[in-house]
């Protein structure tokens, strides 16, 4: 790799590190964890560009920069199981969307209804049944609660407080998916760096110079037209009849998925520089 | 007289021989009028087309409690006014109420000043600075402001809050009753289809016809219908905002002084469901 490409791929690595040392920093995670962490997913990168059944330390060692030794110390603890963050989400997220959209689940006045745990219309089991396809109705009830998108009345009545099963809190889980997200963007990215030919759908729309008196209305309209958008994606991506089935023996099968997400940040607009000849000229009296 | 159009339905009976050669006979009498179809239409396919719009028109009428002796006479008006007076937008007088009433709509979803924090519409006192006053009188000037609160709040298209502030329910204007804007949209909507239908018939190159979009879906559960207009509201909502969007920064100011021709070009969404009654109603005899 050329001195300007290097150069290039450290600065994008650094801002990639920005917001990852503030997550670090909020979490209490210090320089020297992050630096074992680091060493981890190095050994486990070059066990995958040497691609041998058996792992040579001395190659994985030369091509990491890491002790020979602390390789195979890694390699005897792999932890390379990906964290379990999509299991039943997209049944739950159906779920969600039919107590939002569907009128059978709403009140009156157009809001999600609170629902009774069963009855034969308008009862969280017949949601479960309708939208999730499956007859677990507790285990999606637990997963609800747990991610804090339904909550359960004194009266036994669940009431639904998020429309997505997505949750961005500062918990174990929520932390589990920023990182899966993170990788997805940036296994497409580099996908398409190395695939130019075969590249996946990536586009970024942005205006640095947004005034901010416009900004909840754009939100508001952004958010409207995504959400329009990703149950279209989620009505293609998830229609039974393109879906695998399990069968006694594994199956081929796809991940392919859409993230959309929006940016913000507060900029600047760099002042105008002042023709020169405009201060003499607005000086000059009239007459 | 008229042919039929080829039914779409597929039998899997077995016919008897001889049954089978008249449905050979047919189904090769079915593919060339097919061939036909694709062709311009002839004299009776025009004439065929007139009479079944006459019947649509007919049977809406009906509902609307309009008698045929009433429809008749209103017909044969019609016929001798068309000559001398086209039918033009400008003559729908209570549709351009609905479009001023829109605009207020449209500037309290679009304008800072009307927002809240999320984006979502505030809500305004009847008068004062920032009220809906302001907003009432910059589109629709002629109006008592106690006469548009009250129809606007009886036709659930805004509410009074705790405080009695106003609040718009939605982002359009549809009236539900049949009063005199919802009756003047009316042919408004069929002369905008009517006239795309025509345009794009007597357009050759594609890319200057308009769009006219359709799509069906034939084996929909009764009981996902309130889910099926739902979606197609959120979507239709959505892709007049996009039109919105692109039209915001190719549209001439209002104040413009530009010499540039203008035209009013507009989009309609909507959802039909043909019941198992209508669809009775609508086979032909």
């Amino acid at each position: 790799m050329s001195q300007s490409l290097k150069t290039a791929v450290m600065r994008a690595v650094l801002r990639l590190l920005d917001p990852l040392a503030r997550l670090l920093l909020d979490a209490g995670i210090g320089i020297g964890e992050f630096h074992q962490l680091a060493k981890r997913a190095y050994v486990r990168a070059a066990l995958e560009v040497t691609r041998k059944e058996r792992p040579n330390f001395s190659q994985i060692g030369v091509l990491t920069g890491i002790p020979r030794r602390e390789v195979a110390s890694l390699l005897d603890n792999p932890d390379t199981t990906p964290p379990d963050v999509e299991r039943g989400t997209q049944r739950a997220e159906r779920v969600l969307r039919g107590w939002w959209n569907d009128p059978e689940f709403r009140d009156p006045s157009g809001h999600p209804a609170i629902l009774p745990r069963r009855g034969r219309r308008g009862s969280f089991t017949v949601l479960v049944n309708r939208y999730a396809g499956d007859p677990r109705v507790r285990t999606l009830l637990q997963e609800l609660l747990r991610v804090k998108a339904v909550r359960r009345l004194p009266d036994k009545r669940l009431e639904v407080l998020s429309p997505t099963f997505a949750t961005a809190r500062w918990d174990g889980s929520g932390i589990e998916v920023v990182g899966e997200r993170v990788r997805d963007l940036l296994a497409t990215l580099v996908h398409n760096l190395k695939h130019p030919s075969r590249p996946r759908y990536v586009r970024f729309v942005a205006n640095a110079e947004v005034d901010p008196r416009f900004v909840p209305l754009l939100m508001r309209d952004l958010t409207e037209q995504a959400e329009v958008l990703a149950d279209s994606f989620e009505d293609a991506l998830n229609d039974p009849e393109r879906t695998v089935r399990p069968a006694r023996s594994a199956q081929d099968a796809h991940r392919l998925g859409v993230c959309i997400f929006v940016v913000e940040e507060p900029t600047l607009v760099d002042p105008v520089a002042e023709p020169s000849g405009v201060t003499a000229r607005r000086s000059r009296k009239p007459g | 007289m008229a042919r039929r159009p080829t039914s779409h339905a597929t039998s899997w009976r077995v016919r008897s021989s001889a049954k089978r050669k008249r449905h050979v006979a047919r189904d090769s009498e079915g593919r060339a009028s097919l061939a036909q179809d694709l062709d311009q239409g002839n004299r009776e396919h025009r004439e065929r087309m007139l009479e079944q719009i006459y019947r649509v028109i007919v049977e809406f009428a009906d509902d609307f409690g309009i008698n045929r002796q009433s429809t008749r006479r209103l017909f044969l008006k019609a016929e001798k006014s068309v000559g001398s007076s086209p039918y033009r937008l400008h003559q729908a007088v209570h549709f351009q109420t609905m479009l001023r009433i829109s605009e207020i709509l449209g500037a309290w979803y679009r304008e800072p000043a009307f927002l809240d924090e999320n984006g979502k519409p505030r809500s305004l006192p009847l008068e004062g600075p920032k009220s809906f006053e302001s907003l009432a009188t910059r589109f629709l000037p002629r109006f008592k402001l106690d006469d548009v609160v009250e129809i606007l709040v009886s036709e659930r298209v805004l509410r009074r809050d705790a405080r009695g502030e106003l609040i718009p329910m939605r982002r359009t204007v549809i009236f539900t009753k049949p009063g005199a804007m919802m009756l003047d949209r009316v042919p408004v909507i069929v002369q905008g289809l009517l006239s795309t239908i025509r345009h794009n018939a007597n357009t050759e190159d594609q890319r200057g016809t308009r769009c006219e979009r359709l799509t069906i879906l034939d084996r929909l559960p009764v009981e996902a219908i309130p889910a099926f207009n739902e979606q197609i509201k959120k979507l239709a909502q959505s892709l007049l905002n996009q039109a919105d969007n692109w039209a915001m920064q190719r549209q001439l100011a209002p104040a413009s002084h530009s010499r540039k021709k203008t035209v009013r070009a507009g989009v309609e969404v909507f959802a039909y469901v043909a019941t198992e009654a209508f669809r009775k109603r609508e086979a032909p005899s």
